[in-house]
């Protein structure tokens, strides 16, 4: 009896010291896995962040599967903010700074919602900003904000999100293709015709008009400053050759701050409807942010 | 009392001003407002005491002049003519002999000699010759466009002449105390919003500058502002006056007392001197002075003569006179203008500006 115990035991004892051995070998390597994994998450910033618990799991699944895929095909970070409440903050000002201070890559969009608000924001960084001009952000800005309308009785706004990364994609396409999209990129609009001082300009009668007048002026300039050449004789009004030493010798020298005043005018806002669209406006509008960098993109409550 | 009196201000060092309508002294700096008895009380005295100190009132110097004159055996060297067609006296050594006013070209008569004029204490000798004024000259001519050829043809500069003109030269030490606003100003914009900010300073510069040898004109027979034009001179290479400098020479002597030649010159040094001082303000957007007070301190006055290269020329009824800075060499004179060929070249320049533009407009879109 004592020897077949004697045996089971011994059996027993090797096994718990096998088990020891393993879990001594391998705990330190998977929690070191561990710690790199966490690590290598907190170094990647997240695509989407859902503060607001807006989104099912299942469509937090697609989107972010989406926004990755864009995000690695331009190589930059296309992001999706959505929050409860900006508490007061500036919607453009909030998007900025979540880009800026959550270690977002240097090229890169961001859309913001803060759904108790009724307020969305993009922000532009880096290349992305150049490529999605203006004009880029007027499209998406009217399919999201389609989107938004519809879904503001349900606060189901997942049209809108997919509408967000669905325009990046489009036109960040075609800016990677050739040039980024303008207005009068063929196939966009009609050309509309010139008017006033371009129209005046090119009409022949208004060149000889203008070279005329150039013409003169430039005469005039140029001969009086050949006639003022006559002239060489003039009254001194200082004293400046007949100053000794180094100059002034002060004693006393005191600069003293009194007050500061800031003076803010308010930027007038480009509504985003269909029919306003001119010309004239070009690239991207740049603003800077707390952080110093320059954003484009824009702002606006639905 | 409207003179500005030394005190200090005794919260910030300011210099203190009297105000007329409040009988008392304020400090522009730090707006402290003080009565003539607290003042005093600090001072110690009555105010008036300061009155007499080195400083006078603002704007004239105290000035003082070695004021040599000749004596017997000098002014036996010396000879002394007189135009009476324009009333000028021309000096000159014995030795030689002038005949035409420098000043209006007629005879000039010699005249008694003379002792107990004010000798001048300095004297520039000529640097250049008279061939090479006249080959100055020549270059002035050639040198502008639009010149009448018959100007060009018909001058005389054969005639140029050698004159020292009289001058009164100053030294002073000017004292400044320079208030000064300035702003700073910085614009930054977010999405909704463009700033601008501005910051204020009170700005204050006191403290002097040395200068020396400020020429003025002491002749009424020299134009002022053909004197100034064929500046600078160069005092440091002035001699001590011996009446041998003027042999070949006429010299000019001063008919303006130099108490009536300070105020041009501190005209000109109070000019430099808050120049100076507004360049020691650095790093503002806007600086602009709000009050300078200069005074003065240690006026001295010399009298020099300085050698001018001089040449008059009567063209269409006008005068027309040339100088030449005897020491450096520096040529001035207006010249008159053609005024045919001078049209002309407008039309025509006119012309070609108009023909470059039309060429950019059409072809380089310049929106």
């Amino acid at each position: 009896m004592c020897g077949k115990t004697n045996l089971k035991e011994r059996h027993r004892e090797t096994a718990r010291l096998s088990i020891r051995r393993l879990l001594a070998f391998v705990l330190p390597v998977f929690l070191t896995v561990l710690v790199l994994c966490a690590g290598a998450v907190k170094a990647a910033p997240q695509l989407l962040v859902d503060e607001a618990d807006n989104l099912t799991p299942d469509e937090e699944h697609v989107l972010t599967e989406r926004l990755s895929e864009v995000s690695d095909r331009y190589d930059a970070d296309v992001v999706l903010v959505i929050i409860d409440s900006l508490n007061g903050a500036d919607a453009q000002a909030y998007a900025d700074d979540f880009y800026d201070y959550n270690g977002y890559y240097e090229n890169g969009v961001l859309f913001l919602l803060s759904v108790n608000d009724s307020e969305y924001a993009f922000s532009t960084l880096g290349t992305v900003a150049y490529d999605l001009t203006d004009a880029a952000i007027d499209m998406i800005e009217e399919d999201v904000l389609s989107g938004l309308r519809r879904g503001k009785d349900t606060r189901d706004y997942y049209d809108a999100y997919v509408a967000y990364i669905e325009g990046v994609d489009k036109y960040l396409g075609i800016a990677s293709s050739g040039e980024p999209f303008e207005y009068d990129t063929p196939g966009a609009g009609e050309e509309e015709p010139l008017h006033g001082f371009a129209a005046f300009k090119n009409h022949l009668g208004g060149n000889v008009i203008l070279s005329s007048i150039a013409g003169i002026a430039g005469s005039f300039a140029y001969m009086g400053t050949q006639k003022r050449k006559l002239k060489s004789v003039r009254r001194q009004r200082g004293a400046a050759n007949y100053v000794t030493g180094n100059g002034p010798v002060l004693t006393v020298s005191d600069d003293r701050f009194i007050n500061r005043s800031v003076n803010k005018t308010p930027i007038p806002r480009r509504e985003p409807s269909s029919n306003a669209r001119s010309g004239s406006g070009r690239g991207t509008t740049f603003h800077t942010s707390s952080s110093g960098r320059s954003h484009g993109g824009r702002s606006g409550k639905f | 009392m409207a003179n500005v009196l030394e005190y200090e201000c005794p919260k910030c060092g300011g210099r203190l001003e009297f105000d007329a309508s409040s009988q008392q002294l304020k400090c522009p700096f730090c707006d402290s407002v003080f009565s003539v008895q607290e003042i005093e009380e600090l001072f110690g005295g009555a105010l008036n005491d300061e009155e007499l100190s080195e400083e006078t009132e603002q704007g004239t110097p105290e000035i003082e002049t070695t004021g040599e004159v000749f004596g017997q055996e000098e002014s036996a060297d010396l000879r002394v003519y007189g135009c009476n067609s324009c009333g000028a006296e021309i000096v000159t050594d014995a030795t030689t002999a002038a005949t035409t006013c420098p000043y209006c070209d007629n005879v000039v008569v010699m005249k008694a000699q003379f002792s107990g004029v004010l000798k001048p204490d300095l004297v520039i000798p000529f640097g250049y010759t008279k061939q090479q004024a006249v080959e100055q000259f020549k270059k002035h001519i050639n040198s502008r466009k639009y010149v009448p050829k018959v100007f060009s043809a018909n001058n005389h500069p054969d005639e140029i002449k050698g004159v020292y003109v009289p001058f009164w030269l100053f030294d002073a030490t000017a004292k400044a105390d320079i208030l000064y606003n300035a702003q700073k100003t910085r614009t930054w914009s977010d999405s909704r919003y463009n700033y601008s900010e501005t910051e204020y300073y009170r700005i204050r510069r006191a403290g002097s500058i040395d200068m020396a040898h400020v020429p003025v004109n002491g002749s009424t027979k020299m134009a002022d502002d053909l004197m100034e034009s064929i500046e600078p001179y160069k005092a440091e290479a002035a001699v001590p006056f011996t009446t041998a400098y003027l042999a070949g020479f006429l010299a000019d002597r001063y008919d303006i007392d130099y108490d009536k030649c300070a105020p041009v010159a501190t005209d000109r040094m109070k000019v430099s001197a808050e120049q100076a001082f507004r360049n020691t303000v650095s790093g503002y957007t806007a600086v602009t002075p709000v009050s300078s007070h200069v005074s003065w301190n240690r006026g001295k006055v010399h009298y020099a003569l300085y050698p001018v290269w001089l040449l008059n020329t009567v063209f269409e009824g006008k005068r027309y006179t040339f100088a030449m800075n005897g020491q450096t060499g520096k040529f001035v004179g207006d010249l008159p203008l053609d005024k045919k060929a001078f049209n002309l070249a407008r039309i025509k320049f006119a012309g070609i500006f108009a023909a470059v533009a039309f060429v950019m407009l059409s072809f380089f879109l310049i929106v």
